[in-house]
Protein backbone atom coordinates (compact mmCIF):
# COMPACT_ATOMS: atom_id res chain seq x y z
CA UNK A 1 0.00 0.00 0.00
CA UNK A 2 1.48 3.38 -1.20
CA UNK A 3 0.81 6.21 1.38
CA UNK A 4 2.41 8.56 -1.09
CA UNK A 5 0.57 11.98 -1.44
CA UNK A 6 1.08 13.53 -4.62
CA UNK A 7 -0.43 15.41 -6.90
CA UNK A 8 -2.52 12.49 -8.52
CA UNK A 9 -4.17 11.90 -5.35
CA UNK A 10 -4.84 15.70 -4.43
CA UNK A 11 -6.45 15.90 -7.78
CA UNK A 12 -8.76 12.53 -6.85
CA UNK A 13 -9.22 13.85 -3.56
CA UNK A 14 -10.63 17.27 -4.87
CA UNK A 15 -13.14 15.29 -7.23
CA UNK A 16 -14.17 13.17 -3.91
CA UNK A 17 -14.47 16.24 -1.86
CA UNK A 18 -16.03 18.53 -4.52
CA UNK A 19 -13.43 20.84 -3.65
CA UNK A 20 -11.72 22.65 -6.64
CA UNK A 21 -8.10 23.79 -5.54
CA UNK A 22 -6.24 26.35 -7.39
CA UNK A 23 -2.50 25.13 -8.75
CA UNK A 24 -1.07 27.01 -5.92
CA UNK A 25 -3.40 25.39 -3.47
CA UNK A 26 -2.25 21.96 -5.39
CA UNK A 27 1.22 22.48 -4.77
CA UNK A 28 0.50 23.44 -0.98
CA UNK A 29 -1.39 20.87 0.06
CA UNK A 30 0.38 18.06 -1.99
CA UNK A 31 3.23 19.33 0.58
CA UNK A 32 1.32 19.61 3.47
CA UNK A 33 -0.67 16.57 3.22
CA UNK A 34 2.27 14.47 2.67
CA UNK A 35 3.91 15.76 5.95
CA UNK A 36 0.46 15.13 7.61
CA UNK A 37 0.06 12.05 6.77
CA UNK A 38 3.19 11.38 7.93
CA UNK A 39 2.74 12.54 11.38
CA UNK A 40 -0.67 10.34 11.91
CA UNK A 41 1.60 7.46 10.54
CA UNK A 42 3.06 7.42 14.04
CA UNK A 43 -0.34 5.08 14.80
CA UNK A 44 1.06 2.54 13.31
CA UNK A 45 3.48 2.18 16.48
CA UNK A 46 0.31 1.35 18.77
CA UNK A 47 -0.47 -1.79 19.79
CA UNK A 48 -4.27 -2.29 18.72
CA UNK A 49 -4.68 -5.87 18.28
CA UNK A 50 -8.24 -7.26 19.60
CA UNK A 51 -9.09 -3.79 20.60
CA UNK A 52 -12.72 -2.87 19.57
CA UNK A 53 -13.18 0.74 17.66
CA UNK A 54 -14.67 3.30 19.48
CA UNK A 55 -17.08 4.85 16.61
CA UNK A 56 -19.48 6.95 18.80
CA UNK A 57 -19.27 8.32 21.93
CA UNK A 58 -22.41 7.85 24.20
CA UNK A 59 -23.03 7.17 28.13
CA UNK A 60 -26.78 6.58 27.86
CA UNK A 61 -27.93 3.70 29.01
CA UNK A 62 -30.47 3.08 26.43
CA UNK A 63 -31.22 4.71 23.29
CA UNK A 64 -33.85 7.06 23.86
CA UNK A 65 -36.58 7.83 21.12
CA UNK A 66 -38.67 11.16 21.54
CA UNK A 67 -42.72 10.64 21.84
CA UNK A 68 -44.32 10.67 18.73
CA UNK A 69 -45.84 13.52 18.22
CA UNK A 70 -46.55 16.35 16.21
CA UNK A 71 -44.49 19.46 16.43
CA UNK A 72 -44.49 22.69 14.66
CA UNK A 73 -41.18 22.48 12.27
CA UNK A 74 -39.44 25.70 10.51
CA UNK A 75 -41.91 28.31 8.39
CA UNK A 76 -41.26 27.09 4.85
CA UNK A 77 -40.87 30.89 3.30
CA UNK A 78 -37.95 31.83 5.94
CA UNK A 79 -36.35 28.56 4.93
CA UNK A 80 -36.21 29.38 1.42
CA UNK A 81 -35.57 33.09 1.97
CA UNK A 82 -31.90 31.75 3.02
CA UNK A 83 -31.25 30.10 0.01
CA UNK A 84 -29.24 31.47 -3.18
CA UNK A 85 -31.91 30.68 -5.49
CA UNK A 86 -35.33 29.65 -4.87
CA UNK A 87 -38.67 29.31 -6.82
CA UNK A 88 -41.90 28.98 -4.71
CA UNK A 89 -41.78 26.03 -2.90
CA UNK A 90 -38.54 24.68 -3.77
CA UNK A 91 -34.50 24.90 -3.53
CA UNK A 92 -33.62 25.87 -7.48
CA UNK A 93 -30.27 24.48 -8.79
CA UNK A 94 -28.52 24.55 -11.86
CA UNK A 95 -29.15 22.38 -14.09
CA UNK A 96 -27.45 18.86 -13.70
CA UNK A 97 -27.04 16.80 -16.24
CA UNK A 98 -26.64 17.45 -20.46
CA UNK A 99 -24.89 20.88 -21.22
CA UNK A 100 -24.81 24.15 -19.63
CA UNK A 101 -26.55 25.75 -22.00
CA UNK A 102 -30.32 27.50 -20.63
CA UNK B 1 -14.64 48.21 40.93
CA UNK B 2 -16.20 48.59 37.69
CA UNK B 3 -19.45 46.83 36.81
CA UNK B 4 -17.51 44.95 34.22
CA UNK B 5 -15.13 43.88 36.19
CA UNK B 6 -17.32 42.10 38.29
CA UNK B 7 -17.10 38.31 38.52
CA UNK B 8 -20.88 36.93 37.67
CA UNK B 9 -21.45 35.76 41.26
CA UNK B 10 -20.93 39.82 42.58
CA UNK B 11 -22.35 41.34 39.77
CA UNK B 12 -25.71 39.13 40.07
CA UNK B 13 -26.00 40.05 44.21
CA UNK B 14 -25.80 43.21 43.17
CA UNK B 15 -28.35 43.15 40.61
CA UNK B 16 -30.76 40.99 42.96
CA UNK B 17 -30.35 43.72 46.05
CA UNK B 18 -31.65 46.16 43.24
CA UNK B 19 -27.79 48.05 43.25
CA UNK B 20 -27.34 47.38 39.82
CA UNK B 21 -29.52 47.17 37.03
CA UNK B 22 -29.27 44.98 33.82
CA UNK B 23 -29.03 47.84 31.80
CA UNK B 24 -26.09 49.45 33.34
CA UNK B 25 -24.80 45.87 33.27
CA UNK B 26 -25.34 45.23 29.97
CA UNK B 27 -24.00 49.16 29.20
CA UNK B 28 -20.75 48.16 31.11
CA UNK B 29 -19.84 45.66 28.56
CA UNK B 30 -20.94 47.56 25.52
CA UNK B 31 -18.72 50.09 26.71
CA UNK B 32 -15.64 48.03 27.37
CA UNK B 33 -16.41 46.69 23.83
CA UNK B 34 -16.10 50.04 22.40
CA UNK B 35 -12.76 50.63 24.37
CA UNK B 36 -11.13 47.65 24.04
CA UNK B 37 -11.99 45.89 20.45
CA UNK B 38 -10.86 48.06 18.20
CA UNK B 39 -7.70 46.87 19.22
CA UNK B 40 -8.63 42.97 20.44
CA UNK B 41 -11.50 42.42 17.84
CA UNK B 42 -13.14 39.45 19.81
CA UNK B 43 -16.23 40.42 18.29
CA UNK B 44 -17.65 39.48 15.00
CA UNK B 45 -21.03 41.00 15.45
CA UNK B 46 -21.72 43.46 18.28
CA UNK B 47 -25.90 42.94 19.08
CA UNK B 48 -25.97 46.88 21.10
CA UNK B 49 -29.25 47.37 20.23
CA UNK B 50 -31.32 44.12 21.34
CA UNK B 51 -29.20 43.54 24.05
CA UNK B 52 -30.50 46.62 25.40
CA UNK B 53 -34.01 46.30 24.45
CA UNK B 54 -33.54 42.68 26.53
CA UNK B 55 -32.05 44.53 29.42
CA UNK B 56 -35.26 46.80 29.70
CA UNK B 57 -36.97 44.12 29.54
CA UNK B 58 -36.00 42.01 32.14
CA UNK B 59 -36.01 45.06 33.93
CA UNK B 60 -40.00 46.18 32.95
CA UNK B 61 -41.11 42.30 33.85
CA UNK B 62 -38.72 42.56 37.09
CA UNK B 63 -37.22 39.49 36.32
CA UNK B 64 -33.87 40.29 35.85
CA UNK B 65 -33.70 40.61 40.22
CA UNK B 66 -35.13 36.78 40.41
CA UNK B 67 -33.38 35.23 37.56
CA UNK B 68 -30.37 33.02 38.03
CA UNK B 69 -28.22 35.05 35.18
CA UNK B 70 -30.64 38.31 35.40
CA UNK B 71 -28.52 40.82 33.64
CA UNK B 72 -24.96 38.58 33.03
CA UNK B 73 -24.10 40.18 30.02
CA UNK B 74 -22.87 37.19 27.76
CA UNK B 75 -20.92 36.49 24.00
CA UNK B 76 -21.56 33.39 21.99
CA UNK B 77 -19.42 31.94 19.78
CA UNK B 78 -19.86 32.72 15.95
CA UNK B 79 -20.65 29.04 15.35
CA UNK B 80 -23.84 29.29 17.40
CA UNK B 81 -26.81 30.20 15.92
CA UNK B 82 -29.09 32.81 17.19
CA UNK B 83 -32.40 33.62 15.27
CA UNK B 84 -32.58 37.01 13.41
CA UNK B 85 -28.51 37.74 13.41
CA UNK B 86 -25.82 36.45 10.84
CA UNK B 87 -23.89 33.24 12.22
CA UNK B 88 -20.85 32.88 10.08
CA UNK B 89 -18.70 30.27 11.66
CA UNK B 90 -15.32 32.46 10.67
CA UNK B 91 -16.01 31.69 6.75
CA UNK B 92 -16.84 33.48 3.78
CA UNK B 93 -19.15 30.33 2.78
CA UNK B 94 -21.84 31.07 5.18
CA UNK B 95 -22.38 34.61 3.36
CA UNK B 96 -24.72 36.09 4.76
CA UNK B 97 -27.06 33.74 6.59
CA UNK B 98 -29.24 34.36 9.29
CA UNK B 99 -30.46 31.07 11.37
CA UNK B 100 -34.23 30.59 11.04
CA UNK B 101 -33.97 29.13 15.06
CA UNK B 102 -31.81 29.25 18.38
CA UNK B 103 -29.41 27.38 19.47
CA UNK B 104 -30.48 25.42 22.58
CA UNK B 105 -27.21 26.39 24.68
CA UNK B 106 -28.39 30.49 24.01
CA UNK B 107 -32.07 29.95 24.42
CA UNK B 108 -31.06 28.32 28.13
CA UNK B 109 -29.18 31.56 28.63
CA UNK B 110 -31.59 33.62 27.59
CA UNK B 111 -34.53 31.54 29.71
CA UNK B 112 -31.90 32.14 32.94
CA UNK B 113 -32.09 35.97 32.06
CA UNK B 114 -28.46 36.52 30.42
CA UNK B 115 -27.96 39.35 27.93
CA UNK B 116 -26.41 38.25 24.62
CA UNK B 117 -24.45 41.11 23.56
CA UNK B 118 -22.69 39.92 20.87
CA UNK B 119 -21.17 37.18 18.64
CA UNK B 120 -17.37 36.07 18.88
CA UNK B 121 -14.49 35.23 16.60
CA UNK B 122 -12.89 31.36 15.92
CA UNK B 123 -11.14 29.90 13.54
CA UNK B 124 -13.45 29.05 10.40
CA UNK B 125 -15.30 26.07 11.04
CA UNK B 126 -13.51 26.05 14.60
CA UNK B 127 -10.92 24.65 12.83
CA UNK B 128 -7.71 25.95 14.53
CA UNK B 129 -5.80 26.79 17.93
CA UNK B 130 -5.30 30.76 17.37
CA UNK B 131 -8.46 31.89 15.49
CA UNK B 132 -5.76 33.15 13.02
CA UNK B 133 -7.57 31.11 10.89
CA UNK B 134 -11.15 33.31 10.30
CA UNK B 135 -12.18 34.88 7.45
CA UNK B 136 -12.62 38.27 9.09
CA UNK B 137 -9.17 38.95 10.47
CA UNK B 138 -7.36 37.41 13.67
CA UNK B 139 -8.37 37.75 17.29
CA UNK B 140 -5.68 39.22 19.52
CA UNK B 141 -4.51 38.23 22.98
CA UNK B 142 -6.00 40.96 25.52
CA UNK B 143 -2.79 40.35 27.39
CA UNK B 144 -0.38 41.38 24.67
CA UNK B 145 -1.73 42.29 21.41
CA UNK B 146 1.27 41.05 19.35
CA UNK B 147 0.27 37.37 20.50
CA UNK B 148 -2.61 35.28 19.51
CA UNK B 149 -5.30 34.31 22.36
CA UNK B 150 -5.75 30.73 20.89
CA UNK B 151 -8.55 28.98 19.05
CA UNK B 152 -10.80 27.67 18.24
CA UNK B 153 -12.97 30.03 20.48
CA UNK B 154 -11.01 32.54 20.80
CA UNK B 155 -12.94 35.64 20.30
CA UNK B 156 -15.25 34.19 23.55
CA UNK B 157 -11.68 33.83 25.55
CA UNK B 158 -10.52 37.13 24.55
CA UNK B 159 -14.10 38.93 25.55
CA UNK B 160 -14.06 37.61 28.50
CA UNK B 161 -10.94 38.33 29.42
CA UNK B 162 -10.91 41.95 28.55
CA UNK B 163 -13.99 42.26 30.58
CA UNK B 164 -16.17 42.75 27.69
CA UNK B 165 -18.96 39.96 29.03
CA UNK B 166 -18.88 38.10 32.32
CA UNK B 167 -19.70 34.49 30.27
CA UNK B 168 -18.91 33.57 26.97
CA UNK B 169 -19.59 30.86 24.92
CA UNK B 170 -17.10 28.43 23.03
CA UNK B 171 -17.31 24.91 21.62
CA UNK B 172 -14.42 22.41 21.97
CA UNK B 173 -13.51 19.73 19.69
CA UNK B 174 -9.75 19.13 20.86
CA UNK B 175 -9.57 21.91 23.00
CA UNK B 176 -11.21 24.72 21.55
CA UNK B 177 -12.17 25.93 24.94
CA UNK B 178 -9.43 25.37 27.40
CA UNK B 179 -6.60 26.02 24.95
CA UNK B 180 -7.44 29.77 24.44
CA UNK B 181 -9.21 30.14 28.21
CA UNK B 182 -5.20 28.92 29.35
CA UNK B 183 -3.41 32.01 26.61
CA UNK B 184 -6.34 34.23 28.21
CA UNK B 185 -5.82 33.86 31.70
CA UNK B 186 -9.49 33.09 32.20
CA UNK B 187 -11.34 29.54 33.00
CA UNK B 188 -12.56 27.73 30.42
CA UNK B 189 -14.34 23.93 30.44
CA UNK B 190 -15.58 21.45 28.27
CA UNK B 191 -18.18 19.26 30.60
CA UNK B 192 -19.00 15.67 29.71
CA UNK B 193 -19.75 14.63 26.17
CA UNK B 194 -23.81 15.15 26.15
CA UNK B 195 -23.78 17.51 28.86
CA UNK B 196 -25.02 20.33 26.62
CA UNK B 197 -26.99 20.36 23.46
CA UNK B 198 -25.52 20.67 20.36
CA UNK B 199 -28.67 22.02 18.85
CA UNK B 200 -27.88 24.83 16.98
CA UNK B 201 -23.99 24.49 17.00
CA UNK B 202 -22.65 23.90 13.62
CA UNK B 203 -20.98 20.35 13.57
CA UNK B 204 -17.27 19.86 13.25
CA UNK B 205 -16.76 16.10 14.40
CA UNK B 206 -19.55 15.13 16.05
CA UNK B 207 -18.59 12.53 17.92
CA UNK B 208 -16.49 15.05 19.61
CA UNK B 209 -17.96 18.32 20.32
CA UNK B 210 -19.31 20.22 23.37
CA UNK B 211 -20.48 23.32 24.04
CA UNK B 212 -18.88 24.86 27.53
CA UNK B 213 -18.65 28.47 29.37
CA UNK B 214 -15.73 30.74 29.61
CA UNK B 215 -15.52 32.77 32.60
CA UNK B 216 -13.18 34.57 35.22
CA UNK B 217 -13.49 32.42 38.37
CA UNK B 218 -14.49 28.63 38.75
CA UNK B 219 -17.34 30.10 40.34
CA UNK B 220 -19.08 31.62 37.65
CA UNK B 221 -18.36 29.18 35.14
CA UNK B 222 -20.37 26.52 37.65
CA UNK B 223 -22.95 28.90 37.69
CA UNK B 224 -23.45 29.40 33.39
CA UNK B 225 -22.87 25.66 33.57
CA UNK B 226 -25.58 25.52 36.05
CA UNK B 227 -28.26 26.52 33.25
CA UNK B 228 -26.79 24.79 29.99
CA UNK B 229 -26.82 21.09 31.22
CA UNK B 230 -29.70 18.88 30.82
CA UNK B 231 -31.10 16.69 28.04
CA UNK B 232 -32.95 18.38 24.75
CA UNK B 233 -35.10 16.66 22.87
CA UNK B 234 -33.89 18.31 19.81
CA UNK B 235 -30.62 16.42 20.09
CA UNK B 236 -30.43 13.07 20.49
CA UNK B 237 -27.07 12.84 22.20
CA UNK B 238 -27.07 15.24 24.71
CA UNK B 239 -27.33 12.87 28.30
CA UNK B 240 -30.68 12.51 30.43
CA UNK B 241 -28.20 12.18 33.40
CA UNK B 242 -29.75 14.30 36.57
CA UNK B 243 -27.87 17.96 36.48
CA UNK B 244 -27.06 18.48 40.35
CA UNK B 245 -26.19 21.91 41.47
CA UNK B 246 -22.66 22.58 40.51
CA UNK B 247 -21.72 25.16 42.74
CA UNK B 248 -22.70 22.83 45.84
CA UNK B 249 -18.94 21.55 46.62
CA UNK B 250 -17.05 24.40 45.49
CA UNK B 251 -16.39 26.02 49.25
CA UNK B 252 -14.69 22.50 50.84
CA UNK B 253 -11.15 22.05 50.93
CA UNK B 254 -8.56 19.49 48.91
CA UNK B 255 -8.28 17.89 51.75
CA UNK B 256 -8.29 14.41 50.57
CA UNK B 257 -8.81 15.15 47.04
CA UNK B 258 -7.04 12.73 45.16
CA UNK B 259 -5.15 14.41 41.68
CA UNK B 260 -2.90 12.33 39.45
CA UNK B 261 -0.31 13.43 37.35
CA UNK B 262 0.68 11.81 34.42
CA UNK B 263 4.86 12.80 34.56
CA UNK B 264 5.80 10.52 31.65
CA UNK B 265 3.40 12.01 29.11
CA UNK B 266 4.55 15.68 30.09
CA UNK B 267 7.99 14.90 29.88
CA UNK B 268 9.43 15.91 26.20
CA UNK B 269 6.39 18.41 25.96
CA UNK B 270 6.37 20.93 27.54
CA UNK B 271 7.68 24.54 27.77
CA UNK B 272 9.98 25.64 31.18
CA UNK B 273 7.54 28.68 32.49
CA UNK B 274 4.70 26.40 31.68
CA UNK B 275 6.58 23.77 33.90
CA UNK B 276 7.33 25.69 36.81
CA UNK B 277 3.97 26.89 37.34
CA UNK B 278 2.38 23.68 36.99
CA UNK B 279 4.80 22.37 39.54
CA UNK B 280 4.04 25.42 41.86
CA UNK B 281 0.56 24.89 41.65
CA UNK B 282 0.71 20.90 42.42
CA UNK B 283 3.14 21.93 45.33
CA UNK B 284 0.42 24.42 46.71
CA UNK B 285 -2.20 21.78 46.19
CA UNK B 286 0.04 19.47 48.08
CA UNK B 287 0.24 21.83 51.34
CA UNK B 288 -3.71 22.29 51.38
CA UNK B 289 -4.06 18.54 52.07
CA UNK B 290 -4.45 17.04 48.45
CA UNK B 291 -2.94 13.61 47.82
CA UNK B 292 -0.71 13.78 44.57
CA UNK B 293 -0.43 10.52 43.05
CA UNK B 294 1.55 9.67 39.32
CA UNK B 295 -0.53 7.92 36.66
CA UNK B 296 0.36 6.47 33.36
CA UNK B 297 -1.23 7.49 30.31
CA UNK B 298 0.96 5.35 28.15
CA UNK B 299 -0.95 5.65 24.68
CA UNK B 300 -1.73 9.55 25.07
CA UNK B 301 1.10 10.60 23.10
CA UNK B 302 -1.05 8.70 20.31
CA UNK B 303 -4.10 10.97 20.80
CA UNK B 304 -3.34 13.63 18.24
CA UNK B 305 -2.53 11.46 15.70
CA UNK B 306 -5.78 9.70 16.33
CA UNK B 307 -7.60 13.04 16.67
CA UNK B 308 -6.75 14.65 13.62
CA UNK B 309 -8.10 11.41 11.73
CA UNK B 310 -11.19 10.72 13.68
CA UNK B 311 -11.81 14.35 13.65
CA UNK B 312 -10.76 15.59 10.22
CA UNK B 313 -13.14 12.39 8.82
CA UNK B 314 -16.29 13.50 10.56
CA UNK B 315 -15.64 16.95 9.61
CA UNK B 316 -15.49 16.30 5.87
CA UNK B 317 -19.06 14.57 6.13
CA UNK B 318 -20.44 17.29 8.52
CA UNK B 319 -19.23 19.66 5.96
CA UNK B 320 -20.06 17.99 3.15
CA UNK B 321 -23.55 20.55 3.61
CA UNK B 322 -22.35 23.80 2.05
CA UNK B 323 -22.73 23.14 -0.83
CA UNK B 324 -24.25 26.57 -1.95
CA UNK B 325 -27.14 25.13 -2.75
CA UNK B 326 -29.72 26.03 0.55
CA UNK B 327 -28.01 28.79 2.01
CA UNK B 328 -25.11 31.21 2.13
CA UNK B 329 -22.59 32.14 -0.66
CA UNK B 330 -23.40 30.40 -4.26
CA UNK B 331 -20.65 30.69 -6.89
CA UNK B 332 -21.65 33.14 -9.68
CA UNK B 333 -19.07 31.37 -12.01
CA UNK B 334 -20.77 27.91 -12.45
CA UNK B 335 -23.19 26.43 -15.01
CA UNK B 336 -23.68 23.00 -14.13
CA UNK B 337 -24.63 21.38 -10.47
CA UNK B 338 -21.45 19.65 -9.80
CA UNK B 339 -19.33 22.69 -10.70
CA UNK B 340 -21.17 24.93 -8.36
CA UNK B 341 -20.39 22.59 -5.49
CA UNK B 342 -17.03 22.61 -6.14
CA UNK B 343 -16.28 26.35 -6.86
CA UNK B 344 -18.36 27.46 -4.21
CA UNK B 345 -16.44 24.99 -1.59
CA UNK B 346 -13.62 26.56 -3.56
CA UNK B 347 -14.33 30.26 -2.95
CA UNK B 348 -15.96 29.60 0.62
CA UNK B 349 -13.52 28.05 2.39
CA UNK B 350 -10.43 28.91 4.07
CA UNK B 351 -6.84 26.93 3.65
CA UNK B 352 -6.87 25.25 6.89
CA UNK B 353 -10.87 24.22 5.76
CA UNK B 354 -9.74 22.29 2.65
CA UNK B 355 -6.82 20.66 4.01
CA UNK B 356 -8.61 18.99 6.74
CA UNK B 357 -11.98 17.94 4.53
CA UNK B 358 -9.33 16.84 2.20
CA UNK B 359 -7.62 14.70 4.52
CA UNK B 360 -10.44 13.69 6.30
CA UNK B 361 -11.71 12.76 2.47
CA UNK B 362 -8.40 10.66 1.87
CA UNK B 363 -8.04 9.02 5.51
CA UNK B 364 -11.71 7.50 4.62
CA UNK B 365 -11.10 6.83 0.89
CA UNK B 366 -11.24 3.04 -0.79
CA UNK B 367 -7.82 1.15 0.26
CA UNK B 368 -6.77 3.63 3.75
CA UNK B 369 -10.11 3.12 6.10
CA UNK B 370 -8.56 0.08 7.64
CA UNK B 371 -4.96 2.00 8.20
CA UNK B 372 -6.22 4.93 9.05
CA UNK B 373 -9.89 5.33 10.17
CA UNK B 374 -10.36 2.00 12.17
CA UNK B 375 -7.05 2.23 13.84
CA UNK B 376 -7.49 6.03 15.21
CA UNK B 377 -10.51 4.54 16.62
CA UNK B 378 -9.46 1.82 18.13
CA UNK B 379 -6.35 3.64 19.56
CA UNK B 380 -9.29 5.93 20.89
CA UNK B 381 -10.69 2.83 22.81
CA UNK B 382 -6.95 2.09 24.25
CA UNK B 383 -7.26 6.25 25.32
CA UNK B 384 -10.62 5.69 27.19
CA UNK B 385 -8.82 2.71 28.78
CA UNK B 386 -6.08 4.50 30.47
CA UNK B 387 -7.98 7.19 31.16
CA UNK B 388 -10.16 4.79 33.41
CA UNK B 389 -7.38 2.85 34.82
CA UNK B 390 -5.99 6.66 35.87
CA UNK B 391 -9.18 7.13 37.75
CA UNK B 392 -9.03 3.73 39.61
CA UNK B 393 -6.12 5.67 41.40
CA UNK B 394 -7.25 9.27 41.44
CA UNK B 395 -10.40 11.71 41.50
CA UNK B 396 -9.07 14.17 38.82
CA UNK B 397 -5.84 14.09 36.48
CA UNK B 398 -4.18 17.00 36.09
CA UNK B 399 -1.79 18.54 33.03
CA UNK B 400 -0.80 21.70 31.95
CA UNK B 401 -3.58 23.03 29.39
CA UNK B 402 -1.16 24.08 26.60
CA UNK B 403 2.78 23.38 26.07
CA UNK B 404 3.56 27.14 25.81
CA UNK B 405 2.09 30.80 26.90
CA UNK B 406 0.27 32.52 23.99
CA UNK B 407 2.56 32.83 21.16
CA UNK B 408 3.30 35.36 18.64
CA UNK B 409 1.04 35.94 15.44
CA UNK B 410 1.98 34.22 12.39
CA UNK B 411 4.33 32.01 14.25
CA UNK B 412 2.55 29.03 13.24
CA UNK B 413 0.54 30.05 10.53
CA UNK B 414 2.59 27.88 7.88
CA UNK B 415 3.46 24.99 9.85
CA UNK B 416 0.04 22.92 10.03
CA UNK B 417 1.74 20.27 12.47
CA UNK B 418 3.19 22.89 14.66
CA UNK B 419 0.01 24.47 15.56
CA UNK B 420 -1.34 20.78 15.98
CA UNK B 421 0.88 20.72 18.96
CA UNK B 422 -0.56 22.84 20.70
CA UNK B 423 -3.55 20.80 21.48
CA UNK B 424 -1.37 17.47 23.02
CA UNK B 425 -3.17 17.86 25.80
CA UNK B 426 -6.13 18.85 25.80
CA UNK B 427 -7.23 16.10 22.77
CA UNK B 428 -7.16 13.25 24.41
CA UNK B 429 -10.16 14.47 26.62
CA UNK B 430 -11.88 15.17 23.75
CA UNK B 431 -11.25 11.44 22.56
CA UNK B 432 -12.50 10.19 25.98
CA UNK B 433 -15.60 12.04 26.32
CA UNK B 434 -14.48 13.81 29.53
CA UNK B 435 -14.81 16.57 31.51
CA UNK B 436 -11.88 19.38 31.32
CA UNK B 437 -11.22 22.78 32.91
CA UNK B 438 -8.37 24.89 32.54
CA UNK B 439 -7.93 27.69 35.37
CA UNK B 440 -5.32 30.25 35.18
CA UNK B 441 -2.30 29.40 37.55
CA UNK B 442 0.01 31.97 36.99
CA UNK B 443 2.35 34.24 34.52
CA UNK B 444 5.19 33.52 32.62
CA UNK B 445 8.26 36.05 32.90
CA UNK B 446 6.96 38.13 30.14
CA UNK B 447 3.46 38.47 32.11
CA UNK B 448 1.35 35.66 29.79
CA UNK B 449 -1.04 33.96 31.53
CA UNK B 450 -0.31 30.34 31.92
CA UNK B 451 -3.55 27.11 32.64
CA UNK B 452 -3.61 24.59 34.72
CA UNK B 453 -5.92 21.94 32.99
CA UNK B 454 -7.57 19.27 35.27
CA UNK B 455 -9.73 15.65 33.88
CA UNK B 456 -12.23 14.21 35.83
CA UNK B 457 -14.66 11.18 35.53
CA UNK B 458 -17.63 11.37 33.35
CA UNK B 459 -20.42 13.18 34.43
CA UNK B 460 -18.62 14.08 37.91
CA UNK B 461 -18.31 18.00 36.92
CA UNK B 462 -19.21 18.51 40.54
CA UNK B 463 -15.68 16.74 41.56
CA UNK B 464 -13.73 18.19 38.61
CA UNK B 465 -14.98 21.91 39.83
CA UNK B 466 -14.32 21.76 43.65
CA UNK B 467 -10.81 20.29 42.54
CA UNK B 468 -10.74 23.81 40.08
CA UNK B 469 -11.74 25.86 42.66
CA UNK B 470 -9.27 24.40 44.93
CA UNK B 471 -6.35 24.89 42.46
CA UNK B 472 -7.83 28.68 41.85
CA UNK B 473 -7.36 29.32 45.64
CA UNK B 474 -3.91 27.97 45.82
CA UNK B 475 -2.57 29.23 42.60
CA UNK B 476 -0.10 32.11 41.99
CA UNK B 477 -2.88 33.83 40.00
CA UNK B 478 -4.70 37.52 41.02
CA UNK B 479 -8.41 35.33 40.83
CA UNK B 480 -11.04 36.67 38.52
CA UNK B 481 -9.17 39.34 37.41
CA UNK B 482 -9.54 41.53 33.77
CA UNK B 483 -6.65 41.60 31.84
CA UNK B 484 -4.73 44.48 32.24
CA UNK B 485 -3.90 47.24 29.38
CA UNK B 486 -1.14 45.95 26.97
CA UNK B 487 1.45 48.37 26.07
CA UNK B 488 0.15 49.48 22.89
CA UNK B 489 -3.28 49.30 23.16
CA UNK B 490 -5.35 52.51 22.01
CA UNK B 491 -8.22 53.01 25.09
Amino acid sequence: MSNKIDRDVVHHLERLARIDLSPDEVEMITEQLGRIVGFVEKLQAANVEGIEPTSAMSHEATEHVRDDVVTSSLDRAVVLGQAPDATQEYFRVPRVIGKADE
Amino acid sequence: MSLHELSIFDLRRRIAAGEVTPLEACDAALAQIEARDRDVHAFLDVHAAHARDSARNLMASGKGRSLPLGGIPVAIKDNMCVEGTPTTCGSRILGKYQPPYTATAVARLRDAGAIVIGKTNLDEFAMGSSTENSAFGPTRNPWDLSRAPGGSSGGSAAAVSAGMAAASLGSDTGGSIRQPAALCGVVGMKPTYGRVSRYGLVAFASSLDQIGPFARTVEDAALVLNVLCGKDERDATSASTPVPDFTAELGKSLKGVRIGVPWEFLGSHVDTSVRTAFDRTIDAAKKEGATVVEVALPNADFGLAAYYIVANAEASANLARFDGIRYGHRTPKAQALVETYSKTREEGFGREVKRRVLLGTYVLSAGYYDAYYRRAQQVRSLIISDFATAFERCDVVAMPTSPTPAFKLGDKTDDPILMYLNDVFTIPVNLAGLPGISVPCGLSPEALPIGLQLIGRAFDETTLLRAAAGMERVADFSRGAVAPLPKGARA
